[in-house]
């Protein structure tokens, strides 16, 4: 057993250690990219500004550029294209405005969610205090049974 | 000619799809078995007469008949033979046509099953007619709304050809595995409707269509995953998701159909749950219907624009008419769905799994508000606001991983009432594994806390999924004088339903680690200012050489495909690793553009390029990299899942066997 899991343990070290140990790149960065992918496309429905290879696109990439080059920060350019067009030009919705209630929606619903369970479970727990053990769960296989067994009895 | 029989047979099957539901109907209410019969009959004949259909069309699209519009649109006299058989889901009035193909052909193979030696013949007739009605409408669809039929008066000489965006294998097989993935489902939805309508307070409808719940949960997990990788290979984006709403309409009737899978279990086991397995199977039913008419109505804008009409309003009548129907007969049946049973504890079995199916659901209603946040807000304040991957990464990310954390708990529990200690025990060396991991990728390098702690928790669940394999075997090993392969394969073949479950376990956890790997240490960029011939730029740990462009003969004749060719070499050492040749396809009679990436690097480092764009025939280029770490673990993990699908299918019996449950405790009496 010790030998699975160490050498498991091996295994997946080589298998993820060789990707965090490498700092990250020194790459020729370009900031109109950075900014372009911080950008909904306007022709490529469901793309990024700088994944999209359209005419329009490439305006639009020329209109950062421009800005830029112009001593704008990319804060400054982002909000430029925001007040334009709109939160609808942002790749990440802000999280106050009209897209509040999108960030909400997903918390609120697992909040609740959980909540609900937590009440059967509460209530069940309390019924389960005043009930003796539980009967053994049964099976059609023996084996699974003995499987069950050694699982609760944690061998 | 042909064509034309072809839709007359079309024609043909919505008849008998309407004389089977109303003679199914009929039969039942009159108790009379020859009715019944004829009706099933009927359902059984819609596969040859939708295949004979799908037949006319295929005749039309291989002798070049552009005189029906809908092979003008797809077509061309230089599309090959291969995509002009493959065009026949090529574009919205197709693809209805052979969505309506498999799900008559899962209808038909639902109809010859021995209904009598599966015992469970009291459901056949309302069976039959939930899938008569819903076939039914899809036909009705295609005969009255999008008919692939319809012939121009004046035939143009030669068609469009085919969406260059569908010229690739992936796209080809991902669409009918998607339909058979739906139609699959469709199936149990059926026989939850049967035993609903039947008053039945069992598990038969659950047991009796296990089998196909499964089948189409494979192919909806297939389908997703051939979409991914059609994603990655064609669209050039860098990578294999992109949260558009045509990727989330089947994400998110998976995460209801998966719950559902798990829950089934828990019927069949423990007696509880019934309401809510009959909710999961009529949400994931409807979810299938809302996905669709989203998609095909062209409301939401996606990948899949060229699947865009106007049989919207059509969908969404039926949506609400079926979720009316489904919540009525429902709420008529609340008295014999109770629980045979009550949760003993918070800390078992079906305690965790409601915990798994809630957490799966709230994932699912994720996905699905920011998929129609776009028309909610058009709605509110008049903008169509888009909502990019960063809110689906962000908001789904966290549920996922605990999604992930339960797989390596949720089998250490017990059904009924487990104990801590017990648990805890069995807990500590898998921590210890994960653990230990999380130190040697700190000693190596990484520094970020949330990638680290994700890895360390894949680490956790895949010590604690082989942990349930080694105690398995060595349980037959000891008690049985087994070889340790003997051992294993009879581990599988004894017991398929759960050992290929945890199989479907570890490819989700490598198919995480690859998710992670590339969420969080991939990278990309594009090269400024462009690159002169023959000179380099470095990403990384790559160095790239350029070498120039040229025109290439396009696979297709019918557009213009120029390509670059880059070597790439070691960026520590020089060594010349590869040659790539990244291009780009011009299509002049669809103006579109697609760029194929070239792929290079290791089996652990994938380096993705892009020809971003050239100037001056070539003496200029410049060049989009990706770099995705372990983003090859996507595929094998997916590989792997499909594989524990096999496992648990294989020698499945038809039926399942009702479990001998032992009688209620004591104490907890029956309401």
């Amino acid at each position: 057993m010790r030998i699975f899991y160490a050498s498991l343990s091996l295994f997946l070290v080589a298998l993820l250690a060789a990707h965090p140990a490498q700092a990250q790149p020194p790459a020729p960065d370009e900031p109109t990219y950075r900014i372009a992918k911080q950008l909904n496309c306007p022709t490529c429905a469901g793309r990024n500004l700088a994944d999209c290879p359209t005419e329009t696109c490439a305006q639009w990439k020329a209109e950062i550029k421009t800005q830029l080059d112009a001593g704008k920060s990319a804060e400054e350019v982002l909000a430029y294209f925001q007040a334009r067009f709109g939160p609808t030009v942002l790749q990440e919705p802000p999280k106050s405005g009209v897209t509040a209630p999108l960030w909400a929606a997903p918390a609120g619903a697992a909040l609740v969610f959980l909540a609900s369970v937590g009440l059967v479970m509460w209530r069940a727990a309390r019924r389960s205090a005043a009930t003796p053990a539980p009967a053994a769960a049964e099976h059609n296989d023996p084996f699974i049974a003995e499987l069950e067994r050694q699982v609760r009895a944690g061998e | 000619m042909l064509t034309d029989l072809g839709h007359l047979s079309v024609i043909f099957a919505f008849i008998a799809c309407l004389y089977a539901a109303v003679v199914s109907w009929l039969g039942a209410q009159r108790n009379d078995d020859r009715l019944v019969q004829s009706g099933r009959l009927a359902a059984l004949m819609t596969f040859p007469l939708v295949l004979l259909g799908c037949l006319g069309l295929w005749f039309a699209l291989l002798t070049h008949d552009f005189g029906v519009k809908y092979v003008a649109n797809v077509s061309s006299l230089s599309t090959p033979v291969f995509f002009r058989i493959t065009a026949l889901w090529g574009s919205q009035e197709g693809s209805i046509l052979f969505w309506c193909l498999i799900m008559s052909a899962f209808v038909a193979a639902a109809m010859v099953r021995d209904w009598d030696a599966a015992g469970d013949k009291p459901l056949l007739p309302y069976v039959t007619m939930t899938m008569a009605l819903v076939l039914g409408f899809f036909l009705f669809l295609e005969l009255f709304l999008a008919n692939a039929f319809i012939r121009s008066e004046f035939p143009p000489q030669d068609g469009r050809g085919l969406n260059p965006l569908l010229r690739h294998p992936g796209m080809i097989i991902h669409p009918p595995m998607l339909y058979a993935g739906y139609t699959g489902l469709l199936v149990p939805f059926a026989f939850c409707v049967a035993s609903l309508a039947t008053r039945r307070s069992d598990d038969l409808w659950l047991r009796s269509s296990r089998r196909w719940t499964l089948v189409g949960w494979a192919f909806l997990t297939a389908g997703l995953l051939l979409g991914a990788r059609w994603a990655h290979d064609v669209l050039g984006w860098g990578g294999y998701w992109g949260w558009d709403p045509s990727e989330n309409k089947p994400l998110i009737t998976w995460l209801i159909a998966t719950p559902f899978l798990h829950s089934a279990m828990i019927q069949e086991k423990r007696g509880m749950f019934k309401n809510w397995n009959v909710f999961l199977v009529m949400l994931t039913f409807a979810s299938m219907f809302f996905g669709t008419a989203f998609i095909r109505s062209g409301l939401l804008t996606s990948v899949h624009a060229f699947a865009a009409s106007d049989i919207g309003p059509v969908f969404m009548v039926a949506l609400v008419i079926i979720l009316i129907a489904c919540a009525a007969l429902w709420m008529s049946r609340l008295d014999v769905l109770r629980s045979e049973r009550q949760l003993d504890s918070v800390f078992s079995r079906e305690g965790i799994f409601l915990i798994q199916n809630v957490l799966f659901l709230s994932t699912a209603f994720t996905v699905f508000i920011g998929t129609i946040f776009p028309i909610l807000s058009e709605a509110l304040s008049g903008t169509k606001i888009t909502v990019g991957p960063p809110f689906f990464d962000q908001t789904t990310g966290p549920q996922l991983a605990a999604l992930v954390l339960l797989m390596g708990v949720a089998p250490l529990l017990a059904w009924g009432k487990s104990s801590y200690a017990a648990v805890g025990r069995q807990m500590l060396v898998p921590v210890g594994v994960a653990l230990a991991v999380m130190a040697a990728l700190y000693l190596t390098g990484a520094r970020q806390p949330v990638p680290m702690l994700l890895f360390g928790l894949c680490a956790y669940t895949l010590a604690q999924t082989l942990m349930e394999y080694v105690r398995g075997v060595r349980a037959r090993m000891r008690s049985l004088n087994e070889s340790l392969p003997v051992a294993l394969l009879r581990l599988l073949e004894r017991n398929q339903r759960r050992y290929g479950g945890y199989l479907v376990h570890l490819g989700v956890v490598l198919l995480a680690i690859g998710v992670i790997g590339k969420g969080f240490y991939g990278y990309d960029t594009i090269t400024t200012p462009a690159v002169k011939l023959n000179e380099s730029f470095t990403v990384g740990d790559y160095t790239f050489t350029y070498r120039g462009i040229r025109p290439v003969p396009c696979e297709f004749n019918d557009c213009q495909t120029v390509q670059a060719m880059l070597l790439v070499s070691s960026a520590r050492d020089g060594r010349v690793l590869d040659a790539i040749f990244p291009y780009r396809d011009h299509y002049p009679l669809q103006q579109h553009t697609a760029t194929i990436p070239a792929i290079s690097g290791t089996f652990n480092e994938e380096v993705y390029v892009i020809l971003a764009g050239w100037d001056n025939n070539g003496a200029t280029a410049s060049f989009q990299v990706y770099i995705n770490p372990l983003i090859n673990w996507i595929w094998i993990g997916g590989i792997i899942t499909i594989l524990g699908f096999f496992v648990s299918f294989w020698k499945m019996p038809e039926r399942e066997p009702a479990l001998i449950r032992a009688p209620r405790p004591a104490g907890v009496a029956a309401r």
